[in-house]
């Protein structure tokens, strides 16, 4: 049964498109999944960038203005994730979200995983992306700005009866204690915690996912815990000795 | 690439793909997405140097 999971989080620029990127490479690459990473904020994107591209001759914006066919927007990236990426130029912003719906129904057939970077606030554009999720993953930092936009995008989640897979909090040097209170405050289960390193600025600059170009630093290694909880399975290949490390962290 | 270039690669005019009109049956169509989704069959994102080396 395919999953369909919306990353979400209120506040911009909490590391929802890292999050995508990373989560959809190690699905596929690590796991083995048929996995497709859409994304779906169509008038800023950039999971293509973090992929390493950026110049597509036909997005997502095409398929959801009725020019293309799905099946002309979907890229392969060499992890063996599959990309739906929307356009960065101005002219194609005026696509229509709420056929988000019908572009996953078509694709939900044939893959493990769908992927959605989401857009950040809860504009008509993001609420349609919801519309199209069956659960969602929350990324907030340890700020109060971004933890009250993540309330919301939870409240919200909740009122229209998405699951809510967790919450990772992102960019973050925190204590267990504080984790237990944003639990508490988000009431939602945390997936996982993941430290600010310039790892993860680097492996953007690289255009590789930082669990695959720098899978032994901290925030590889707390990713890999996260991959653990979403996919409910022992991250592959997570060798004995980065086990041992992974409990001092 | 420092950001000046990457500002002008990035923002040069994309080459939009000419997409012939097709009218593929349902089952033609299913067949196209499954070679693309199972077997790779679509354009691929170029590689990067760290890219070669982390995905071979």
């Amino acid at each position: 049964m395919t999953r369909v999971i919306g990353v979400l989080s209120g506040k911009g620029g909490v590391g929802k498109t890292t999050v995508t990127a990373n989560m959809g490479a190690s699905l596929a690459w690590d796991y083995g999944n048929n996995v497709v990473a859409i994304d779906a904020n169509t008038t800023s994107s950039n999971l293509g960038l973090n992929l390493g591209a950026y110049r597509f001759p036909v997005t997502l914006n095409d398929v959801l203005k009725g020019k293309a066919d799905v099946t002309d927007a979907i890229y392969a990236h060499p992890s063996g994730l599959k990309i739906i990426p929307s356009s960065t130029f101005n002219k194609d912003i005026d696509a229509d979200p709420k056929k988000m719906k019908r572009v996953i129904d078509y694709l939900g057939e044939y893959v493990d995983y769908v992927l959605l970077d989401c857009p950040p606030t809860l504009s008509d554009e993001t609420t349609s992306m919801i519309k199209a999720i069956d659960e969602a993953i929350v990324v907030t930092n340890p700020e109060w700005a971004a933890l009250l936009e993540a309330k919301r995008t939870i409240s919200f989640l909740k009122k229209k009866k998405k699951k809510v897979a967790g919450v990772i909090i992102n960019k973050a040097e925190v204590e267990p204690e504080e984790v237990a209170k944003i639990k508490e405050a988000l009431n939602a289960p945390i997936l996982g915690v993941i430290p600010f390193d310039d790892a993860v600025t680097r492996s953007v600059d690289k255009k590789v996912p930082f669990i695959h170009v720098f899978g032994r630093t901290r925030p590889s290694r707390a990713f890999k815990r996260v991959m653990e909880e979403v996919t409910g399975q022992r991250f592959p290949n997570r060798g004995i000795i980065e086990r041992i490390i992974g409990w001092f962290d | 690439m420092d950001f000046d270039s990457f500002l002008e690669e990035a923002t040069r005019k994309v080459k939009k793909k000419k997409l012939k009109k097709r009218s593929l049956s349902s089952k033609k169509r299913k067949e196209e997405l499954e070679n693309i989704l199972l077997d790779d069959e679509c354009e691929a994102v170029p590689q990067t140097d760290s890219g070669r080396r982390v995905y071979g």
